[in-house]
């Protein structure tokens, strides 16, 4: 027997049970969720900035350029791809997964910095405007609405027309209010609740691919508040839990309002009306940040609105960009 | 050996053995002398909502010369659907010094249920819990400190998930990797005969000492009836 067959024989047991403890588990990864834009080449891609984002574009790149952003933060654009039909109505159409989140690369936490997220958007902005200055529009769900603004804040020059459904926040104080809205009574003793704090019992959230899993199983939770329809739910492709986890704690005592008097554009608010946290007061008190805004309510939908109210949402968004990009009055 | 001695090795050796855990019951090891059984009652936060039920007979150890609880536990969210549940069986010894200080430890096998509507879930999971504090037969007092390890865990996404969002979702097993710990203390009080009351409350965290979110602790409160 050699000294290495010895060695073998001796701690090869052990060293199997070690690497049964890894912390993969040996699961199939993507037996849960989908591969992301490293594990599948398939994917539309963009890397830029130190990351690989799932990106896609539709329509002229000489046309005005309009960039979506999703929800989340961690979600992804699935949701609102239905809205790249207007790329057959002039615009150049932008849509991507932000860094960690849909199918995006995955980064740790300390890469998901509020440097790197505006960095980020800048430069996919620059990317498909093809120059540092060419103007540029936003449509924003939520989390998204609040990039945006956060985007406008420092170039508030460059920013020609806002579509901001039901954004949370702009500064600390004002989605530390919000959460405290979202949360509040809370039904820990339904359905939706028991299946996510129990999930959390026999899956842990040590590798990106089961925190990303867990996450869908906590979505429902609020869903009743926001008045999303539950027999229509929004599809995802995959929630980027580190993103959702680490921004906003990341981004500290943020406010993104210290220049948006300087933004001369155009800002419209949308909100559902079965929504009872993102209400009409809350884009009220959100809205007075902008020198020009205005609020619609789309009826019969909640935070879903995008989706759920396609034509109305489709009729609004092509308004507001037609008239933000023909240099029409806000 | 005599075969109630060599059925108790058995279980605490085979429970030594698979190691894997789910929350217990408090139990007072300064009562293992008095008592031959001891029924327990139970509710509180750990994960979900939970209420459980168990049963432990105390026999002897002679191997050790002590006396060991067998728990067995039988625990359910407070509104189970889908025909949730969780079962633990165990085994839990304690060394008690002369001025009421000891340690005392406790290994468990569990097996969990769970249906939610983007999978449901198997879990075959071990737990190695050790309680360092004061003993009296009136009460105790103890830090806790758990690992709470998979064994094996069966996930098998919902059709409504495959449908919705994800159509390549398909089963998988887990191994190791998939657990956490607890940090925490318990107590119990002898309010009346044989009764107690009892409080278990901690942190947990995974493995790789991440923060569990939603409600990364856990607080039950429970009586014990020793007979």
């Amino acid at each position: 027997m050699t000294h290495t067959e010895f060695r073998t024989r001796r701690w090869g047991p052990l060293l199997g049970l070690l690497l049964l403890s890894t912390p993969s588990c040996g699961y199939d990864e993507q037996a849960l969720v989908p591969a992301t834009v490293d594990e599948d080449p398939s994917l539309p891609a963009l890397a830029i900035h130190g990351t690989k984002l799932h990106a896609e574009s539709f329509g002229d790149p000489e046309k005005p350029l309009v960039v979506f952003l999703h929800g989340g933060p961690g979600g992804d654009y699935r949701s609102v791809l239905h809205l790249r039909t207007l790329a057959a109505e002039g615009f150049h159409t932008v849509f991507f997964d932000h860094r960690g989140a849909g199918l995006s690369r995955r980064h740790d936490c300390d890469e998901i910095t509020a440097d790197s997220y505006l960095g980020d958007l800048e430069a996919v902005v620059d990317h498909y405007a093809r120059s540092t200055t060419k103007p540029v529009a936003f449509v924003g769900i939520s989390w998204g609405a609040m990039y945006a603004t956060w985007y406008t804040d420092h170039h508030p020059e460059r920013v020609r027309g806002l579509v901001l459904a039901d954004p949370s926040a702009f500064t600390r104080s004002e989605l530390d209010d919000y959460f405290d809205r979202l949360f509040q009574g809370l039904d820990v003793f339904g359905e939706e609740f028991k299946d996510a704090a129990s999930a959390r019992r026999l899956v842990t959230p040590d590798d990106h691919a089961r925190a990303d899993f867990l996450v869908l199983t906590a979505s429902p939770v609020i869903d009743g508040k926001l008045g999303i329809d539950s027999a229509r739910p929004e599809p995802v492709w995959r929630n980027g839990a580190a993103a959702q986890t680490c921004l906003l704690a990341a981004a500290g005592d943020f406010d993104w309002t210290k220049n948006l008097a300087r933004y001369q554009g155009r800002a419209l608010f949308m909100r559902g009306d079965k929504n009872e946290v993102h209400t009409l007061a809350h884009h009220q008190r959100l809205a007075a940040h902008y020198p020009s805004a205005r609020i619609v309510t789309v009826p019969g939908v909640g935070h879903d609105m995008l989706y759920n109210a396609p034509t109305q949402s489709l009729e609004l968004i092509r308004t507001e960009l037609n008239a933000a990009f023909s240099g029409g009055a806000p | 050996m005599s075969r109630s001695i060599m059925a108790a090795t058995a279980v605490a050796l085979s429970t030594l053995v698979v190691s894997p855990l789910a929350g217990a019951q408090a139990l007072n090891p300064a009562r293992f002398d008095d008592a031959n059984h001891i029924v327990s009652g139970g509710f509180g936060v750990d994960g979900p909502i939970t209420a459980d039920v168990s049963y432990a007979p105390i026999v002897p150890f002679p191997l050790l010369d002590r006396r060991l609880a067998l728990p067995i536990r039988f625990f359910l969210p407070m509104r189970p659907y889908h025909g949730d549940y969780g079962l633990s069986t165990g085994a839990q010894l304690a060394t008690i010094g002369r001025h009421g200080f000891g340690l005392s430890g406790r290994l468990d096998l569990s097996l969990r249920r769970e249906s939610t509507e983007v999978a449901s879930f198997t879990r075959i999971g071990g737990g190695l819990t050790f309680l360092g504090g004061y003993f009296r037969e009136r009460g105790s007092v103890a830090l806790e400190l758990g690992w709470e390890p998979g064994l094996a865990t069966r996930v098998s996404p919902s059709d409504s998930y495959k449908r919705q969002t994800y159509p390549g979702a398909h089963s998988t097993w887990m191994g190791f990797g998939n657990g956490f710990l607890r940090a925490g203390v318990q107590g119990v009080v002898r309010v009346a005969g044989n009764t107690e009351l009892t409080l278990r409350t901690g942190v947990t965290r995974t493995e790789q000492l991440n923060r569990m979110d939603l409600l990364p602790f856990y607080a039950m409160v429970g009586i014990n009836q020793g007979f």
